[in-house]
């Protein structure tokens, strides 16, 4: 299968302006005549979804949860980058892409980049008409913070919820469209398989989770925004929801699967505690702007940290990294972190956390200044840990948070099956092998409002698509696999639950797939998910009945696809001989341990086709082609 | 223009009972004015009746409003209050508050029912009965002659019972403002960071100053009466 | 330091909208300080699988506090005891050793039990689907910085916006009224001046749906204020009243908006 990335040919900043000039458009009256089935409510499915029907199509929209706006970008807390250069400090549309391009460690398609950066602009614009209560200065002018990986303040915030207000923005623009009509919305609905009619992406099946009932529903376009895979280490920082199924099941229907063991870990979250342990917490990196990440100088130092002296204190990042110190991107401060615990410097019961200090922030700035920019997230710590960060300092360690994989899109967001279009998380596209703090918003948001709307027009206005109704054969079919297997999950009736499944696979992943990789471990790996996937499949109990609201069992059939798709990041991992980003291999690394990218033979997507159940997929490679950067060793020495 | 209050909305329901609420809470208090006439005497009291009765028209405009008033008060106060029930459902097992809510402001609708009876029987005791004959009369005060209204009160609170009602009641309708006056600046969309503390303070302070205030009046012809008497 | 506890809970199970609901007693034993209130239930539902009974249904996604999901009332107060926590967040170092806890579904009428202690907020969707946004397009918007807003303004706004929409304040009010929630988003968008233009037709729309869906009216007992996770103010609520009563006015003083609608309960 040849690849085609579609990007448009042209100077790089003229791509994106060039592309819309020569789109081709439906006409109004035509565009009530599609339906477009939206599958997510983030930040990327619901502004994909409030857009297009703007625009006049029929939408139908799909969520998990009860309700859109609980999907879980809401969750995301610093804030989001725009190339405004607000604050004069020599940010540019140009700056924002090569700091992204550069943070993903050369491994993200240049154009969408330079794309993402564009229309970081137009999001903030948009938003602010929405009504976004982002903070604000004095003077009534948007304020701005730093994050990871820039040199410049880029990041727009509203206090630690910054994800929450940009998503009640989508939500809202979502909601005025159910209202007008145009957008018919389909709560607590899992999709569970992606309908494929002549090779085109035309419907899709789910299960309506209060009654049980398997759905078909039929479109011309589906559209899938249903985030990414973090939940696969069982304990991440994504909502418990959070899961593979829908972009696994539009893989096993062809749609290719790229890049799938970029995860990102993210370095400043609350340690783990305990194995009844159901989630994990991310403190915002925002707040390394003003901490300071720190160890004991003496290994297994027992001393509590206000006695421990300033001289005897290790501030390892800016000892390492000392012009970009605390704030480093995200994959270098979580193997920072990995190491110095690995080495017993670690602090807490567990010596597995490192403390973010605030102590001098509280001096220089005062309190008042602090719980401004980060109030919520203190109160989020002293409630999980019990201690409060105004006297003492926060203990954090790194978490699965990010995944930078997911389904291969063109750089019209559309994957290699026609017709389907994959958004923000659940796609591969703009980030590399590393995603930089802020991006994530801008990306999803960027997706929704400003490309798919465009993209989705060239593809419908240029195809002849046959009716397609839910009594099809293939909808039949589909539906009949679903029930097939629900009634197999329910009938094993095993001693183990799922959940003690899934905490198997997150350990096996968080320590051979994790911040750290190796070829024996990955190997391994490729021996245990089958069994521990045999062992599921003979030995799980899933209580309750199918027709029914059965959350066991909708936990099931998630963890089921996470053991066959947790398969395919190890393989992804295994093959990719380079460490790049947060795919650390550690034969690959420079004598100081830093990551060691191989350029020559790496500088590539790696999308993977599913060939059969237990067959191995086929790998295809999308050659990155960098025409206006030039692929340097990532520095931030 | 037609206007029919009870298709308003809850908020626009409750902003009338608000606005009627303030009226009542304006005679309560003028009322309570004219109450005070008592310590002056028979004839100072008499007088201001008198001299209200004079009004004529003014006096029965005044009236009507105060009927409309606390029709429209209690009717749409009680429709909330069956709406409000209805919301619940299923009840809970075990349900605290945290503290925000207080025994007056549960009560509300209860005291306020129990005021609406105690107005009814207040209005069939002096009001509209005869301001002569043998209940105005106070034995051995005025050479026995009848001495109007004032007599009418008198002689009423000499019962041991009439003044434990009385004094029931007024402080259930103290009780009532005390929720009621903050009630209606919230209502109406007067809520400030620094003032409202201050706001329900006054508001529980009137309400305690008119329990007080109309308690004063058996308490004062109880007092006097066993005392230096009538002194007329 | 991390001890455990033992506690018995009476837990409301029902199996869906039509069937009756009944107390069942669990016990939850040798649990973790540390532990979230819903891993609480996690450990006593991982028991009730392997006992082959049916685990308690609730609802829960993020577990951090901001999703809006989890909810349940737990011995009298909606999210438990604890101030300006949602359940997730409470965590078990809250309780004693020996407590028995009442745990509950939100009980409102407009609110019916799904299953055990999950409900049907969609009611909550509704409201804001009547008109709880600033009616504008995606495109071309005018430059964020074209319009100041005081800081002082953009901060009550954001503190309005916080609402995540758990229906606590709801399940708290004894009348079972949604005042607070919808005060909330009147509040964060009268404030800021993108919002100003429809204004009056958007409270007048978000208390015609509130009134719709059934919820009962505010009789300002201010408990909604106490249980809500992210500590929003009644001073809100008064400014929702306050909007409402100037909408009122010029409603009938030039006629406007007359067409307003109440959306059906499907949506």
């Amino acid at each position: 299968m040849m690849l085609d990335s579609k990007v448009p040919a042209g100077p790089l900043a003229e791509k994106w302006s060039r592309y819309k000039a020569e789109v081709r458009l439906v006409s109004p009256a035509n565009k009530r005549k599609y339906t477009i089935l939206v599958v997510g409510t983030g930040l990327a499915g619901a502004s994909a979804a409030a857009t297009l029907a703007e625009l006049g199509y029929n939408v139908q929209v799909f969520c998990i949860q009860d309700s859109p706006r609980r999907a879980h970008s809401i969750a995301a807390q610093g804030g989001i980058n725009a190339a405004k250069n607000y604050q004069n400090d020599g940010d540019s549309v140009y700056r924002l892409f090569y700091d992204t391009i550069k943070g993903g460690d050369f491994r993200a398609r240049e154009a969408n980049v330079y794309r993402l950066a564009e229309l970081s602009c137009n999001i903030i614009d948009q938003c602010v008409a929405q009504g976004v209560p982002f903070a604000r200065e004095y003077g009534g002018l948007l304020d701005n913070r730093s994050f990871g990986g820039a040199q410049v303040s880029r990041t727009f915030y509203a206090r630690g919820q910054t994800g929450q207000q940009l998503l009640l923005g989508a939500y809202g623009a979502l909601m005025k469209e159910v209202n007008s009509g145009q957008v018919k919305m389909f709560p607590r609905r899992e999709m569970l398989d992606l309908i494929v009619v002549n090779g085109k992406a035309r419907g899709i099946v789910c299960r309506n989770l209060i009654t049980g009932a398997l759905e078909s529903y039929a479109g011309h376009a589906v559209v899938l925004a249903t985030g990414g895979y973090s939940n696969v280490f069982y304990l991440s920082t994504n909502a418990k929801a959070s899961n593979v199924t829908a972009i696994w099941r539009a893989y096993k229907r062809g749609a290719l699967m790229a890049n799938p063991c970029f995860t990102q870990i993210h370095p400043t979250c609350i340690p783990v505690h305990g194995d009844y342990q159901s989630k994990l917490t991310l403190m915002s990196e925002s707040l390394r702007n003003d901490g300071r990440i720190w160890v004991p100088k003496k290994k297994g130092d027992s001393r509590p940290p206000s006695e421990i002296p300033e001289e005897e204190r290790d501030y390892y990042l800016e000892r390492r990294y000392p012009s970009y110190g605390n704030l480093v991107p995200r994959d270098v401060a979580s193997r920072a972190a990995k190491a110095v615990c690995d080495a017993g410097y670690g602090v807490g019961p567990t010596k597995m956390a490192v403390y973010l200090d605030l102590r001098d922030a509280f001096e220089r700035l005062g309190r008042q200044t602090l719980d401004d920019l980060y109030g919520n997230l203190f109160a989020i710590y002293e409630k999980i840990v019990g201690e409060s960060p105004y006297s003492t300092p926060m203990m954090i360690y790194p978490a699965p948070h990010y995944t930078m994989g997911g389904l291969w899109v063109n750089y019209e967001l559309m994957s290699n099956l026609p017709g389907l279009f994959v958004l923000g998380e659940a796609n591969f596209s703009d980030h590399g092998a590393n995603r930089l703090g802020a991006s994530a918003l801008m990306q999803g948001l960027a997706d929704g409002y400003f490309i798919v709307p465009y993209t989705m027009g060239n593809y419908l206005a240029s195809q002849s698509l046959e009716p397609v109704t839910p009594d099809r054969e293939e909808f039949r079919q589909a539906t009949l696999l679903a029930e097939e297997r629900t009634k197999k999950l329910l009938s094993i009736k095993g001693k183990k639950t799922v959940d003690e499944f899934h905490r198997e696979l997150g350990l096996l992943l968080w320590d051979y797939c994790g911040m750290a990789r190796n070829r024996t471990g990955l190997e391994m790996l490729l021996k245990k998910i089958p069994e521990l996937r045999a062992a599921f499949w003979e030995n799980v109990l899933v209580p309750g009945e199918a027709e029914t609201l059965n959350q066991s069992l909708e936990k099931a059939g998630r963890v089921a696809d996470f053991l066959e798709f947790a398969e395919l990041m190890a393989r992804d991992a295994l093959h990719r001989e380079e460490s790049c980003g947060c795919h650390f291999r550690e034969e690959y690394q420079t004598p100081d341990g830093e990551a060691q990218r191989n350029d020559a033979e790496y500088a590539y997507v790696a999308a993977w086709e599913y060939q059969g159940d237990d067959v191995a997929p086929q790998l295809h490679k999308e050659p990155l082609v960098f025409e206006e950067v030039h692929p340097a060793a990532r520095s931030y020495k | 223009m037609r206007v029919n209050i009870f298709k308003y909305s809850s908020v626009g329901k409750k902003q009338i009972v608000a606005i009627t609420g303030l009226m009542l809470v304006g005679f309560i208090l003028v009322h309570l004015g004219g109450n005070f006439m008592l310590f002056g005497g028979p004839e100072k009291f008499n007088g201001y009746a008198e001299d209200l009765h004079r009004l004529g028209p003014i006096l029965w405009a005044a009236r009507a409003i105060l009927l409309v008033a606390v029709s429209v008060h209690i009717t749409l106060t009680f429709s909330l209050y069956l709406e409000n029930r209805n919301a619940r459902g299923t009840p809970y097992a075990v349900y605290a508050d945290f503290g925000n809510t207080t025994f007056a402001k549960r009560t509300m609708i209860l005291t306020g029912g129990l005021i609406f009876f105690f107005v009814v029987t207040h209005l069939s005791d002096f009001t509209f009965a005869s301001k002569t004959g043998p209940r105005t009369v106070i034995p051995g005060v005025n050479g026995d002659a009848s001495l109007g209204l004032f007599g009418l009160v008198w002689m009423s609170f000499l019962r041991p019972w009439r003044v434990v009602l009385y004094i029931g009641a007024v402080c259930m309708l103290g009780m009532h403002l005390s929720h009621g006056i903050q009630s209606f600046l919230q209502t109406l969309g007067i809520n400030h960071s620094q003032w409202t503390p201050y706001i329900e303070r006054v508001s529980n302070l009137i309400g305690v100053l008119v329990a007080l205030g109309y308690s004063m009046i058996p308490l004062y012809v109880v007092i006097r009466h066993l005392t230096v008497g009538v002194g007329v | 330091m991390a001890k455990t506890i033992s506690l018995t809970l009476k837990v409301w199970r029902q199996k869906g909208p039509n069937e009756p609901g009944r107390f069942e007693t669990y016990e939850a034993r040798n649990i973790s300080t540390d532990a979230s209130f819903l891993e609480m239930l996690d450990i006593v539902n991982k028991e009730l699988t392997l006992q082959g009974k049916e685990p308690i249904a609730f609802d829960h996604d993020c577990r951090e506090g901001i999703c809006g999901s989890c909810g349940a009332v737990v011995n009298g107060h909606a999210h438990g005891h604890e101030r300006e926590t949602t359940l997730c967040q409470l965590h078990m170092r809250k309780f004693r050793d020996g407590d028995v806890l009442v745990i509950e579904p939100w009980r409102s009428r407009v609110f019916p039990v799904i299953k055990d202690l999950i409900v049907d907020r969609s009611a909550l969707d509704r409201i804001i689907a009547s008109g709880g946004y600033i009616s504008v397009r995606t495109g071309q918007a005018p430059d964020a910085h074209a319009l100041p807003v005081s800081k002082e303004h953009a901060d009550a706004a954001f503190e309005a916006a916080q609402c995540i929409g758990c229906g606590a304040c709801v399940a708290a009010c004894p009348n079972g009224s949604a005042m607070l929630f919808v005060a909330a988003k009147v509040s964060h968008l009268s404030l800021l001046p993108q919002g100003r233009p429809e204004r009056w037709r958007r409270v007048q729309k978000m208390v015609r749906q509130m009134d719709a869906e059934g919820f009962g009216a505010c009789s300002n007992h201010y408990e909604c204020e106490a249980a809500c996770p992210k500590g929003i103010r009644v001073a809100n609520i008064a400014r929702l009243n306050r909007e409402h009563l100037l909408a009122a006015f010029r409603a009938r003083l030039f006629g406007e908006y007359p067409d307003i609608k109440v959306l059906p309960p499907s949506v």
